[in-house]
């Protein structure tokens, strides 16, 4: 018996279905193994959990992800320096990083500890917006950092190629200096208000 | 002291490499040639390249597409034009003779004028000198046209196949290399890399279409005036057009002494129209496409070519351009990271 009837008679057997090999269910535990996953393929899960990408779907932050660099530092490394030209904004991936000012002492440069970031969250997105950035702290890993660096020529080239996800990131971009422009607005009202203060307290006292 | 040497090792790896790669395509030309068209295509393609990457169509569909506009697009015209243009060059060196001729009887005729309204006696004889300085260099380059077009044929079959894989592969090669570049230098060494890209893909793309148009209407208007050689002058007028300033001279040199040797006609016509094809250029063609890439000085655009030419030829003077505007951009951010950085002290 051929081969093309063998299959025609078992076609109409009820319990052929059954013995089927079921493609995407196997695709799916493929897919869904620990083992067979990469970490290069785990960028887009980890997106999800970064606030500013939630009007992403999950399609665009595959798309994203493709354009993202994976960067490890070791403890110490200087990301960026204060007062160099800034091309690049960064999401941690795993790891510490410290984001330190430096100002001039009495005698010598001495570092302040701003911040420290931990996994999901970003720093240097005005090197995106800005024609010509100067970054304004230094970005220092804290023990081995893995980052995930989105470059100012990756912008660019996803404008021409994706532009609703480009655009969709510079609106999380946005998002981001929108809400610390505003926590600077608050800093500078409570300044305002402390050195109003200080003013009227002067005034009393002479 | 081991972060120190860390740094120290991945910073001369990364400069081993490039330069190795630099290098290794230097020494072969015949390699290096047909990858920098191939590259040249690939930046043509990009408006299409991304219209298809928006609509998420398979890359190989787009890079087997991109090799059938090459097949069309670039090697039938090849094909088509190497008779004519070889038929053309060979007509020209019965015709060089005839040229000589014209010139010492013109200069004849000079000299005796000179002597009879200001009773001064030329002695120098530059015609000579020209005549030998042209068949030699007019006979070296109609002996290499054909062989450069013999060439192009070879590219022909070379040159989709690089096409197919800088589209097919070239990003993800990209993405290696730049994984290789030390922490401390990714952010600047990636920029400049695109600058350079930009600058130099953009600039040979404009310079290309730049000739296309002024060749193009060159040749068709000296077919229609049924002037000599019109392809081979409106192919060397195209290639001429590439170098800035002394280009159109030298395109429309070749054009005058034919006409003026015939005794041409049609050589006031022929006038008008080099004069109409670089108004073209000037006015609609530079703006648009060249100008707004490399923003140099014209002294500087002077000197580049002619270094250019000093050390690379022909090929020299068109990249000298695009590569002085690197090095410019360079110099600025070398010093704005020196004068402009407060943290260096």
């Amino acid at each position: 018996m051929s081969y093309e009837k063998q299959i025609k008679e078992k076609k109409d057997d009820e319990s052929f279905k059954d013995d089927r090999l079921n493609i995407p269910v196997l695709k799916y535990f493929w897919q869904a193994s620990p083992l067979s996953a990469s970490q290069k393929s785990s960028v887009h899960k980890f997106l999800r959990k970064v606030n500013i990408f939630d009007n992403f779907s999950d399609f665009e932050l595959r798309r994203f992800s493709q354009f993202l660099h994976l960067r490890n530092f070791h403890h110490g490394e200087k990301i960026f320096a204060q007062g160099s030209g800034g091309f690049g904004f960064y999401l941690v991936f795993s790891g510490n990083v410290d984001i330190l000012t430096e100002g001039k002492g009495e005698e010598e440069f001495s570092e302040h500890l701003v911040a420290t970031l931990g996994p999901c969250e970003y720093f240097g997105e005005l090197s995106l917006l800005e024609e010509r950035n100067v970054r304004n702290a230094t970005a220092q890993a804290r023990d081995g950092v893995t980052l995930l660096a989105f470059f100012k020529p990756d912008l660019s080239e996803m404008i021409e190629r994706h532009p609703v996800v480009a655009a969709k990131l510079l609106q999380a971009v946005s998002l981001i200096v929108a809400r610390r422009f505003n926590r600077v607005a608050v800093e500078i009202k409570a300044l305002k208000e402390k050195l109003k203060l200080l003013q009227s307290e002067s005034n009393e006292e002479s | 002291m081991k972060r120190v040497d860390n740094r120290f090792l991945k910073t001369a790896f990364f400069i081993f490499v490039t330069l190795s790669i630099c290098s290794l395509f230097l020494s072969m030309p015949r390699i290096l040639i047909p990858f920098g068209i191939a590259y040249v295509f690939s930046l043509m393609l990009r408006p299409l390249t991304n219209v298809f990457y928006a609509a998420d169509i398979k890359k190989k569909l787009l890079a087997s597409l991109a090799v059938i506009f090459i097949a069309f697009g670039f090697i039938y015209p090849v094909v088509e034009g190497v008779q004519t243009i070889t038929e053309e060059a060979h007509k020209v060196e019965y015709y060089l003779p005839r040229a000589e001729t014209y010139l010492r009887q013109k200069y004849r005729e000079l000299k005796v004028q000179v002597k009879y309204r200001f009773n001064y006696e030329i002695k120098t004889n530059p015609v000579d000198k020209l005549v030998e300085f042209g068949q030699e260099y007019t006979k070296s380059l109609f002996v290499y046209l054909p062989k450069l077009l013999g060439s192009l044929l070879e590219w022909g079959f070379i040159i989709p196949f690089f096409l197919l894989f800088i589209l097919k592969d070239g990003r993800r090669m990209r993405f290696n290399f730049i994984k290789i570049i030390p922490n401390h230098l990714i952010e600047r060494v990636y920029y400049l890399f695109h600058q350079f890209n930009t600058k130099f893909g953009d600039y040979i793309f404009a310079k290309f279409i730049e000739a296309a148009i002024v060749g193009s209407v060159i040749t068709t208007g000296l077919l229609f005036l049924e002037f000599p050689f019109a392809f081979l002058l409106g192919l060397f007028a195209g290639i001429t057009n590439i170098l800035p300033y002394i280009g159109p001279l030298l395109g429309f040199a070749p054009a005058l002494v034919v006409g003026l040797v015939d005794q041409n006609p049609a050589l006031g016509a022929m006038a008008m129209l080099y004069i109409v094809a670089n108004a073209i250029d000037l006015a609609l063609v530079f703006p648009i496409l060249v100008s707004k890439i490399v923003n140099l000085h014209p002294l500087v655009v002077v000197i580049s070519v002619i270094l250019g030419s000093h050390f690379g030829g022909i090929v020299g003077m068109i990249v000298s351009i695009p590569f002085a505007a690197f090095i410019k951009l360079l110099f600025l951010e070398i010093y704005n990271e020196l004068y402009t950085n407060p943290s260096i002290k």
